[in-house]
């Protein structure tokens, strides 16, 4: 699974360096930190209710890198941003993968989630999927266009299937890429 | 919610049938259901079912919140399985996942509609504002009983699913708002009363 590939050293756009890493069970602590740093903004269309220590502490109970391979941009002790690789090595979605990502609002416009993508892509090959989607809320034009220039299309809508922190509904928009 | 079962109906032939939410006791119960399973049934399934791993994975891991799974039974065998699967913290927490399964020596009597009504009243009363079901395009006897129940194409993914044999096929999305469907069912039950028990 390309676990051999990190740690890995990274120099984004503007110089900032960073290292790679696969997440552990030490990082709990450090990914609560990491999702607290977020803005208003972000949370409001968070997937998971990561504010939640409950949430959280289970991710860490049920570690599986064939289910969830979770990347991890480091800055020193600090977690700057989360990519995962979500996926179900069995059943008829086998060839299928999703992928998440979220980056420290000070961290972003620098190819950071270009970078942590790219790993990613790398490991689905490396696993045999045929394609991943990435969903997100129609509104997200910023998400929306960092997929886009990964090469990610536009597949469909589904109407009504997001409801954010504010009990507001939006549409989903599922975006994917074939990389046979 | 849950406190009303178990239940005992009446299907249209008039055998009865008990209804309750799974337990860990049966794992065996349950892959005798699923390994019972026509090939073509198991063709096209989600999970690979026929994995007693699958099965007791699933077991050792209860949480109706999540995943809350009812079962038909008829005379200590499971003759039917459906499902409500949610995120009760995320975004789609207003949004469940339906799932049925009925015993190839079950079809044709009414037992997806009692089964899959028992979904519907528990999204109503949990508070949800739609339910989905998502199958492979091929399965057309499956888009069939989800339309009969109420549900309308929404999309499809293009390959999204592979069968047990690694052919690649388009996937549907059905969905439908839970106040439509569990009015569909109560108008469907009320032409039924009288020739149908399906009270309690």
């Amino acid at each position: 699974m390309l676990l051999e590939r990190y740690p890995q050293k990274v120099t984004l756009k503007d110089g900032t360096e960073l290292v790679l890493r696969v997440m552990n069970k030490q990082d709990e602590r450090a990914l609560m930190d990491f999702f607290e740093g977020l803005e208003d903004a972000d949370r409001l269309y968070l997937r998971n209710d990561v504010s939640s220590y409950r949430v959280v502490r289970k991710w860490f109970n049920n570690l599986n890198y064939n289910r969830v391979f979770p990347l991890l941009a480091v800055d020193g002790d600090r977690i700057v941003a989360n990519a995962t690789l979500h996926r179900k090595p069995f059943g008829w979605m086998r060839h299928v993968g999703e992928i998440r990502i979220v980056v420290s609002p000070d961290l972003r416009k620098k190819g950071l989630a270009y970078t942590m993508f790219t790993e990613l892509i790398h490991t689905a090959a490396d696993a045999g999927l045929d394609k991943l989607t990435a969903e997100m809320a129609a509104s997200q034009a910023g998400a929306i266009e960092v997929f886009r220039k990964m090469g990610f299309k536009e597949e469909t809508i589904l109407k009504g299937y997001i409801k954010d922190a504010t009990d507001k509904v939006h549409d989903l928009l599922v975006m994917t890429l074939d990389i046979e | 919610m849950l406190d009303e079962y178990p239940k005992e109906v009446t299907l249209r032939d008039g055998s009865l049938v008990t209804l309750r939410p799974v337990v860990k006791e049966d794992e065996d119960a349950l892959y005798h259901f699923f390994s019972g399973m026509s090939k073509e049934d198991l063709l096209y399934l989600r999970d690979d079912v026929a994995n007693r791993d699958v099965i007791h994975g699933w077991m050792e891991s209860i949480d109706y919140e999540k995943v809350l799974p009812i079962l038909a039974i008829d005379s200590d065998v499971i003759i039917a399985d459906a499902t409500l699967h949610r995120n009760p913290h995320g975004w789609m927490r207003h949004v469940g996942e339906i799932r049925m399964s009925v015993a190839g020596s079950h079809r044709g009597k009414g037992l997806a509609r009692i089964i899959a009504a028992e979904i519907f009243q528990q999204a109503v009363g949990l508070g949800l504002d739609k339910l989905v079901a998502q199958m492979l395009t091929i399965q057309k006897s499956a888009q069939h009983v989800f339309t009969r129940l109420g549900f309308k194409e929404e999309a499809i993914l293009k390959d999204h699913g592979m069968d047990a044999t690694g052919k690649k096929h388009d996937l549907i999305i059905m969905s439908n708002d839970v106040t439509t469907l569990w009015e569909n069912w109560t108008e469907f039950a009320e032409s039924m009363s009288g020739t149908w028990n399906m009270e309690d």
